[in-house]
């Protein structure tokens, strides 16, 4: 398991910053829509995001 | 999960309200509910089921009939009747009870009208007492307990072995992953590759000529690809039904008296096929694993001795340093004496031949490096020598295995064509039935071989399209822009399949530990379970130095299962454990969870189900097992007396008179089992067993 948690740490780290962010602002709005069972405007939340990271 | 109390009113075949308490102390976890075949077992299994999911195990049928029949007759015109079920657990310091009921109105016509539709409702009392009814159900069960797991915490267990086999693969897969939390890595994954094609449908608005023609031809390759996939999944689908129809078939010939010596014949050869199947793309695996590591090993035949052999000549002629120290030589001529004793003075021809090999002496990291290469040299040479030796013993492994399937195909065939020529009219036409289903399935296996080989075709053709997307100019920023967008919904994708295969392969390492482990706590063959990278469950066992499958048997096959359930149950607990409630996780926790089963002991015969009995109190922190008198009293109940905290019996009443009464004896006392009805009705109720032990 901590092997584990090393590899994705090194995945994140060898990512670009770009990248990272996008990760992050995705897993949020995946993370919100678990708690309300929805996929309903995941996509485009997350092409909104991806706009907003990369302007 | 703790389960602490089940009630039931109207649900099938129970008709008087009752509520059973459940075992919840830690030493006392098993609970027994005792009931003969057709009593209720199942449908008590299916009322926590339909209760907490609305769902139900394979073997209930009808469920579209869950109204109790005589509550029904009972009814006055006009009168509401309904179906009630509630299940009482804590779960994380609060106390749930889930309630679900279907109402039906009864009116003049003969059909009930459904009032109220499987509504659940759910009330948590908190451990200050306050109690609150919750606004989305579904959901609060879904985050203590994902419906994907249910099937592995309330079972069937005479079908638990069923996990054994191909069709289960994908559930198992699922399970972990949700084990782990992965949904929403999962969703991820798949939300961004929409978001990502939604970005590029943005770009080729804006891009060059060049790279429009580009994206448009990479959109219709992945238009090819989505297809093709949803041919493949429909393929799958078909094959799982064609194996339903499969078995139902072969279920038939079993109860046939003409055709069961074969059938049973047959399934014990197909068992062995499978087996030998398995081993075969096993072996054929690591045979390719190991040609593509070591390879070029089999190339480099008298290569090493050769580079060896040439070195030696060299350093011989004087060409390449000798592996005498400087120093050595050094200390030699100032001494004045040879170490044969020849005085070595300056200008003599002793003292410049002993110079001479001053000259040629290594340098240290010269006389190193030559020092490993002769080492490596050695070790490249056994290294290639036990690559043969491997690639033959397998090579011979895999002839007999390819022999043994040869042989296996024959005499299933053998038996295709007795059952099939039987004097038995139903036999010969269930067997032609059999036949023309297997075939089908084989079309469809090869559809779904040609389909794969299409789609890693279109897949690569997806992959040449982008990198001529990315190679092709760029021609104004609002293009640059666009492409980054594309570029950052691609590259995110990449990181999150990544963690997911990371955590998959950790958490699938773990599961194959566990269930190692409780698998050699039951059997007492010297067999090794396992959970391969394909998320198969297997059995090998070691022949010589390699590990070959077992044909399995339905008792090792039901403890393999077994000891799957315990593994994921453990996982789950574990998760919980290991920090699933931090702020980075999301979904579903872990947690503790109890575990329901149906007739755990079915299909075993008596050593294996003591051994089973004496494991189950250990699979999970809570047992609930239902059992006919036949499969739990005697040494079973031995067995699981230690750890029994509560028992109950189920009593039948039948409407046939001329069956007779039967009562179950337990702890000296007898209880009703089965009893004559008196009147047209069949029900049964549920009594609760007391005793001092507990």
């Amino acid at each position: 398991m901590e092997n584990t948690k090393v590899q994705i740490e090194k995945i994140l780290s060898e990512a670009d910053e770009t990248t990272r962010k996008v990760v992050s602002e995705v897993f949020k709005i995946e993370q919100e829509a678990l708690h309300t069972s929805t996929s309903y405007g995941v996509v485009e939340e997350m092409v909104n995001r991806i706009k907003e990271v990369v302007k | 999960m703790r389960l602490l109390s089940l009630s039931v009113e109207n649900f099938r075949q129970f008709h008087a309200p009752f509520r059973i308490q459940f075992a919840i102390a830690e030493d006392r976890n098993v609970t027994v509910v005792y009931g003969a075949n057709g009593a209720g077992k199942t449908t008590f299994l299916n009322a926590f089921t339909w209760c907490l999911y609305e769902k139900f195990t394979p073997a209930f049928e009808k469920p579209e009939h869950l109204l109790n029949e005589q509550a029904w007759s009972e009814a006055p015109k006009g009168s509401d009747v309904s179906c009630k079920v509630t299940v009482e657990f804590d779960h994380d310091g609060r106390r749930y009870e889930i309630h679900r009921v279907t109402t039906h109105r009864k009116q003049d016509s003969s059909e009930p009208q459904v009032i109220r539709d499987s509504e659940l409702s759910i009330d948590v009392t908190e451990e200050g007492g306050s109690t609150t009814r919750v606004k989305v159900p579904d959901q609060v069960i879904g985050q203590i307990l994902p419906a994907r797991l249910f099937s592995f915490f309330f079972f069937d267990g005479e079908r638990i072995e069923n996990l054994v086999k191909p069709e289960a693969y994908q559930e198992i897969q699922d399970a972990i992953k949700t084990v782990l939390g992965l949904e929403v890595v999962e969703r991820a994954i798949k939300h961004l590759g929409t978001a990502g094609k939604k970005l590029e449908s943005e770009l080729k608005e804006v891009a060059t000529p060049e790279t429009q023609k580009h994206i448009a031809e990479k959109q219709g390759y992945e238009r090819d690809l989505d297809a093709k996939r949803s041919e493949k999944e429909k393929a799958l689908a078909n094959i799982e039904a064609l194996k339903k129809e499969q078995s139902a078939i072969e279920e038939k010939l079993r109860g046939l008296e003409e055709a069961k010596r074969l059938q049973e014949k047959r399934d014990g050869l197909q068992k062995e096929y499978d087996d030998n199947e398995v081993s075969i793309v096993a072996v054929r695996k690591e045979l390719a694993r190991k040609c593509s590591r070591h390879g070029y090993l089999a190339f480099s035949k008298g290569l090493f001795e050769s580079v060896v052999t040439t070195l030696n000549s060299h350093r011989d002629k004087g060409e390449i340093p000798s592996p005498m120290k400087r120093q050595f030589v050094e200390d030699l001529l100032e001494r004045g004496e040879c170490i044969c004793g020849t005085a070595l003075k300056e200008g003599t021809e002793p003292y410049d031949k002993v110079k001479g090999w001053k000259e040629r002496a290594g340098l240290a990291d010269v006389e190193e490096a030559w020092t490993r290469l002769c080492a490596h040299a050695e070790d490249l040479q056994s290294a290639r020598d036990e690559l043969f030796q491997f690639l033959n013993e397998k090579n011979s492994f895999l002839a007999a295995r390819i022999a043994a399937r040869t042989l296996l195909k024959q005499k299933l065939t053998a038996i295709g064509e007795a059952l099939g020529s039987t004097e038995s009219e139903e036999v010969r036409q269930l067997e032609d039935r059999r036949h023309r289903v297997v075939e089908q399935e084989d079309q469809f296996k090869k559809l779904i071989w040609n389909l794969d080989g299409e789609l890693e075709k279109l897949d690569k053709e997806i992959k040449e399209k982008e990198r001529q997307i990315q190679a092709s100019q760029v021609q104004e920023s609002k293009e640059k822009k666009a492409r980054l967008r594309v570029q950052a919904a691609r590259k995110a994708r990449e990181v999150f399949e990544k963690i997911l295969q990371l955590r998959t392969d950790d958490v699938r390492g773990q599961l194959d530990e566990r269930i190692k482990n409780t698998y050699s706590k039951i059997s007492y063959k010297a067999y090794t379970p396992g959970l391969n990278d394909q998320f198969h469950l297997q059995l090998t066992k070691a022949v010589g130095s390699a590990d070959e499958a077992v044909a399995k048997g339905t008792g090792e096959n039901q403890i393999l299962s077994l000891s799957f359930v315990g593994a994921l149950a453990d996982l789950a607990r574990s998760r919980l454990g290991d920090g699933g409630r931090t702020s980075q996780n999301i979904g579903f926790q872990g947690g503790i969870y109890p575990i329901v089963m149906d007739s755990p002991f079915g299909s075993l015969d008596e050593n294996y189900r003591e051994q089973v009995a004496g494991a189950i109190p250990l699979l999970a922190p809570q047992v609930i097992v239902f059992v006919t008198k036949a499969q739990g009293l005697g040494e079973v109940r031995q067995k699981f007396m230690p750890r029994i905290g509560r028992e109950a019996v189920i009593t039948y009443f039948t409407p046939k008179a001329e069956v007779e009464e039967e009562e179950i004896v337990l702890d000296g006392k007898r209880y009703s089992y089965i009893q004559r009805s008196g009147n047209a009705n069949e029900w049964a109720s549920v009594l609760e067993v007391s005793s001092a032990k507990k």
